[in-house]
């Protein structure tokens, strides 16, 4: 389970983030190249979700 | 901002929740001329992973890993309080400047209808696609990653002509559609 993580009557809860480490994800680029989130370790990063919609 | 912070171990991903693929996305991307990396969750891997209902999204990370802010709903970088935080935080490492904001709780089986839904769509089964994202929809309408994923395949000439239809989608949530 990662940490802050919550199962509640089939809710899954992120709790807050805030303070635990980030979750690990691998997605691919708009190249089709795969960016895994833990490769920016070392860096200030900053992660913005948008959408075309 | 990204290529005035590079040299200090700044990094933005952009991470496009578009269920249909990078076309989009990049179309955005190639318009506004974007240097920074971006990334595709076509798999809803982040909204499921994250726990979020919507976009726009911001979630700040120290060189450690570690999340020091995160803001779910109305991240907005060229809003000044939102640069500001940032830009306080690359020159002092302490993003204190507002709240954290956590997004709101994602019911599973709606997560598991969007992706069973993610799946055929990508096998060119749009029909059955939709069916499912209709069921996961009608489980929560208020869970605008796949509210707004299905009215833009059901109805792409209100967000992929010249802007997106907000007065058009108001009325659709008027209309409880």
């Amino acid at each position: 389970m990662v940490a802050g993580e919550e199962i509640q009557e089939g809710k899954m809860t992120i709790g807050a983030m805030v303070d635990e480490l980030l979750p690990a994800a691998t997605l691919p680029a708009l190249d089709g190249t795969a960016v895994d989130f833990a490769t920016y370790r070392g860096k200030k990063l900053l992660i913005f979700m948008w959408a075309s919609w | 901002m990204v290529e005035a912070h590079a040299g200090e171990g700044f990094e933005l991903i952009a991470v496009a929740v578009d269920a249909q693929g990078a076309d989009k996305p990049r179309l955005y991307m190639e318009r506004a001329r974007a240097t920074f990396t971006c990334v595709v969750d076509a798999p809803n891997l982040l909204s499921r992973t994250f726990g979020f209902k919507a976009v726009p999204n911001g979630v700040l990370v120290d060189a450690t890993g570690k999340v020091v802010y995160q803001r779910f709903g109305g991240f907005d970088i060229r809003e000044p309080e939102t640069r500001e935080l940032v830009e306080a935080w690359l020159r002092t490492g302490s993003a204190t400047g507002a709240e954290s904001t956590s997004p709101t709780a994602v019911d599973a089986r709606v997560s598991a209808l969007f992706e069973e839904g993610l799946t055929l769509l990508r096998g060119g089964r749009v029909a059955r696609a939709r069916a499912k994202w209709r069921a996961a929809s009608t489980l929560d309408p208020n869970n605008y990653v796949v509210h707004k994923q299905l009215w833009s395949i059901e109805n792409p000439e209100k967000f992929y002509g010249e802007h997106v239809d907000m007065a058009w989608q108001k009325e659709q949530l008027a209309r409880g559609l």
